[in-house]
């Protein structure tokens, strides 16, 4: 693989993206299956562009937050 | 980034200020044990990160770099510093930048450049720039989990790993958040049930009730099942509210006579009992599901060669696939039983809730009318209950055949309980003669709307969980599926590009390896073959030099992809001493054809090392520093240069003519080793390449004189005089050279044959030195100090030339 790559090439991903390539990953993948809408999928998106994906409150807010709200408007 | 200048005063070792100028190209700082080669990469860890990696983690404890760093002697922190000018990629002009132990946080650097320095200090906080003696190892032998944490560290994977693991709690937290709400859902719809007599009530069924017990009562029938409309339109005048139902307790008491009439408990004992009997006798068995997986993976692994890939034993490659496929029918089978456990489990922890449910609605009659000293068997079955509730709870998650039946068998017998039933029976029958149709629909209804209510809200929050931990467990698994995709293709690049260094390296005896890096839970595994013998771990059958050369090239492959354009400096710490003499020259090669844009900063105490970096083109002799006399009050001596006949002249001087012939012999071995190959001799070819001094000396002199020879041949065709007239000096020279050194003469006057120098004395053996050291400088450029070495052209010698070109012979002739 690496004899028709350029070294250019080999070292252009650096690892600091690492963690961000795989957030992009996921949400696209979330983003295809039909657990999550689009907006709870815009609202992960932002918690790791803020760097807060860290913080278990938000994601667990995130994660419950939105069935609460539209039950809410259901009801 | 890299070095320009460096300065490093007060610290470690090292005590007044001692100056490097290595002007962004690999320097070598050579010195014996203690001399300060250390403290100088402890400096530039320092000056980098902050900190000294070396002070910290396993084994140094006690040990603080802030009190420990400085020297000694030093009297103010601020006197202890480390400072350099570097070279940033993208920034013109070189950057000063300074570290003092007094405030080892605080970088010294011009506002302007501190954002662009600022992923160099992130980066070397993780000591990515150092490769230790050490810790080569690492990187290839010890478990996946080991050799992962060190590659995470490398790869920065901290932060990837920490937040699987966050990702992960929060799924296991909603996991049993939903099986709380589940539960209690459970129980909520149970009790419902027994208000209207149903299993499995559905909201039509509920809405029937209510609307017959609301025609009791004469008022319209309601459309939507609410607790809130159950009473709508009733007025409580007309009847009065009891804290308990009679009709309810009719039921109550039907039902729970109707249970315990069915042996349920007793019969689903027995078959537990017959399951774990099974599993008991084959304690293996417990552990069924795992050594399922196992087996299951060594089949995956099943080739024809009849070797086990669980135990690694030769057998009959048929009657190892028999024996695999009957351990995993064997397997299955357990653990398929121990399923059925959880199964019956499972079914006896909804009966005995159900039993548990009816139970509290007769205690609850039997305190209303007093009759607890008549009938004291309720309490204390529900209590049995509940404590058989506990043992079943704990079977469905962890299928234990280690079961006290004892316990259980009397957790379930109930005593005198259905002749308490039958009279509890007959006095709720008086009871229920007094009570009025109305009375008791309006006592129906309000039981009923306290416990719908309950139902609607755990409907609610089961809803809720289902929802929420189906998002953490797609949030969880999309993450780490993720994870192992994007890292599986890194750990593919990183891989492609070890095989590619190491096949360099050890072209000769390994130019068909290959490896397999990838994740494994929380580690990386590494495979690498083993001449076309199969995928082995690293320290399964390679040599332990092998396995330090292995860990070089992964370290050089990591560290290409982590640093590349932040800090372009590669410090080899007294790596060099690991890889075995044939291998030193590829390695040498390799840094410095493959990883020109590099700065390496490369210690060792070996001097016939040192000076081989040089002749190879790794260091000019301007960019080796060598350390000694090193004292405590004043540290380390600095000398710029290295020369490799010091310690051979010490040895003289000591009139230790054995070692010092020794030291000659060896350092000779390796430089002609060198120069044949330079200049394309044609040696012997052996394997291990260890050839001796004969087979080596005279070919490379001859090589040289014929090389010459044509080089002046070239210039007279070309009309080149000047030319001409340089090489018959060179000529003259190098003869004069080549004959003290009476290289020439060896084969036929054995009285100067190295193999008899160790006879020799001081004063005998000192020009033998000399002359060596003489004719090691006919192969090497006087500028640069690298050895010549031959350009071809096809099959055709086309020129000799030096690593910086000072050194240019022409060998075409004109035609």
């Amino acid at each position: 693989m690496v004899e028709n790559k350029s070294k250019k090439e080999y070292v252009k991903k650096v690892p600091s993206s690492i963690l961000e390539e795989i957030f992009q990953e996921t949400f696209s993948e979330l983003e295809q299956g039909d657990t999550f809408d689009k907006p709870t999928v815009s609202k992960l998106r932002e918690l790791s562009q803020s760097g807060s994906f860290k913080d278990k409150n938000k994601l667990i807010s995130i994660l419950k937050g939105d069935l609460c709200e539209n039950t809410q408007t259901q009801n | 980034m890299k070095i320009l200048k460096l300065k490093i005063n007060s610290v470690g070792g090292i005590r007044y200020k001692l100056e490097l100028e290595p002007q962004e190209k690999n320097f070598l700082v050579y010195g014996p044990n203690g001399s300060g080669k250390s403290t100088i990469v402890n400096a530039i860890d320092f000056l980098l990160s902050g900190k000294i990696s070396r002070m910290g983690g396993e084994g140094t404890e006690g040990i603080d770099f802030k009190k420990h760093g400085p020297h000694l002697d030093v009297l103010s922190k601020k006197e202890s510093y480390v400072s350099a000018l570097v070279q940033l990629p993208r920034i013109k002009d070189p950057i000063e930048i300074k570290r003092t132990f007094e405030h080892p946080n605080e970088l010294i650097i011009d506002k302007k450049y501190k954002h662009a320095f600022k992923p160099i200090t992130t980066l070397a906080s993780q000591s990515q720039h150092i490769l230790t003696k050490k810790e080569i190892l690492k990187f290839v032998t010890s478990t996946a989990r080991t050799r992962g944490d060190k590659i995470n560290n490398l790869l920065k994977l901290e932060d990837l790993k920490k937040q699987l693991e966050l990702l992960n709690t929060i799924n296991n937290s909603f996991k049993k958040k939903l099986q709380t709400t589940e539960k209690t859902f459970n129980n909520s719809k149970i009790t419902v049930g027994t208000i209207i007599n149903k299993e499995e009530p559905s909201s039509a069924d509920i809405l029937l009730f209510v609307n017959n017990q609301r025609s009791f009562l004469g008022v319209e029938p309601i459309s939507n099942l609410n607790s809130s409309l159950l009473k709508e339109g009733l007025s409580s005048p007309a009847v009065t509210t009891n804290e308990f139902n009679i009709k309810l307790v009719e039921q109550n008491i039907k039902k729970i006579g109707e249970l315990i009439s069915q042996d349920y408990l007793e019969d689903k004992l027995t078959e537990l009992r017959l399951i774990i009997s099974k599993i008991v006798s084959n304690l293996k068995l417990k552990e069924s599901s795992q050594r399922l997986q196992l087996t299951r993976t060594g089949l995956t692994l099943l080739d024809n060669s009849g070797q086990c890939p669980l135990c690694n034993h030769i057998w009959n490659p048929e009657e190892l696939k028999e024996q695999l496929y009957s351990q995993e029918k064997f397997y299955t089978e357990a653990s398929n039983d121990l399923n059925s456990i959880k199964k019956i489990a499972q079914e006896m922890f909804d009966f005995v809730n159900k039993e548990i449910t009816l139970l509290k609605g007769l205690i609850k009659a039997i305190e209303e009318w007093n009759l607890e000293d008549e009938f004291p068997e309720f309490k204390e079955w529900n209590q049995s209950l509940d404590s058989l509730c506990l043992i079943l709870e704990e079977l469905v998650k962890y299928p234990d055949p280690n079961l006290n039946f004892k316990e259980m068998e009397k957790l379930c017998a109930i005593k005198n309980l259905k002749s308490q039933i039958d009279e509890l029976s007959l006095i709720v029958k008086e009871k229920s003669l007094e009570t009025t149709t109305e009375q008791a629909s309006w006592d129906l209804l309000t039981t009923l709307e306290s416990d719908l209510k309950s139902f609607e809200k755990s409907q609610k929050d089961l809803k809720l969980a289902i929802y929420a931990h189906r998002r953490s467990e797609e949030l969880y698994n999309s993450f780490f599926t993720a994870r192992e995709k994007v890292l599986n293709e890194l750990y593919d690049e990183i891989t492609d590009r070890f095989v590619e260094i190491y096949k360099e390296l050890h072209s000769i005896d390994e130019g068909n390896f290959d490896a397999k890096l990838s994740s494994k839970k929380k580690g990386v595994n590494l495979l690498v073959d083993f001449y076309g013998r199969g995928m082995y771990p690293p320290h399964a059958v390679h040599s332990e030099g092998h396995q330090d050369s292995m860990g070089i090239c992964l370290y050089l492959a990591l560290s290409e992809k982590i640093t590349h354009g932040k800090i372009d400096l590669i410090i080899l710490d007294d790596v060099m001493t690991t890889v075995d003499a044939p291998h030193r020259r590829e390695i040498s090669h390799l840094i410095a054809n493959s990883f020109k844009d590099r700065q390496f900063l490369i210690t060792t105490h070996d001097p016939i090392w040192a000076k081989q970096l040089q002749i190879e083109g790794v260091v000019s002799k301007k960019n080796m520093f060598k350390l000694t006399k090193w004292t405590i009050e004043a540290g380390p001596q600095l000398n710029e240069h290295v020369d490799s006949f010091e310690d051979i002249r010490k040895f003289i001087d000591d009139e230790n003519v054995p070692a010092a012939a020794a030291t000659l012999r060896r350092s000779s071995e390796e430089y002609f080793s060198s120069v044949c190959e330079y200049l394309r001799v044609e040696t012997l070819h052996k394997e291990d390449r260890g050839h001796d001094l004969g087979e080596l000396l005279n070919p490379a002199v001859s090589k040289y004189k014929e090389l010459i020879e044509k080089a002046k041949e070239s210039s007279s065709s070309w009309n080149k005089n000047e030319d001409l007239r340089e090489f018959s000096k060179i000529i003259k020279k190098s003869n004069k050279i080549i004959e003290r050194s009476k290289v020439e003469q060896w084969a036929v006057n054995p009285n100067v044959h190295y193999n008899n120098w160790a006879n020799f004395t001081s004063n005998d053996f000192k020009p033998v030195v000399d002359a060596f050291e003489d004719l090691f400088t006919i192969f090497e450029c006087d500028e640069c100090g690298g050895m010549i070495h031959v350009l071809m052209n096809g099959y055709h010698s086309e020129a000799v030339r030096c690593n910086c070109g000072s050194v240019n012979w022409n060998l075409k002739i004109k035609e």
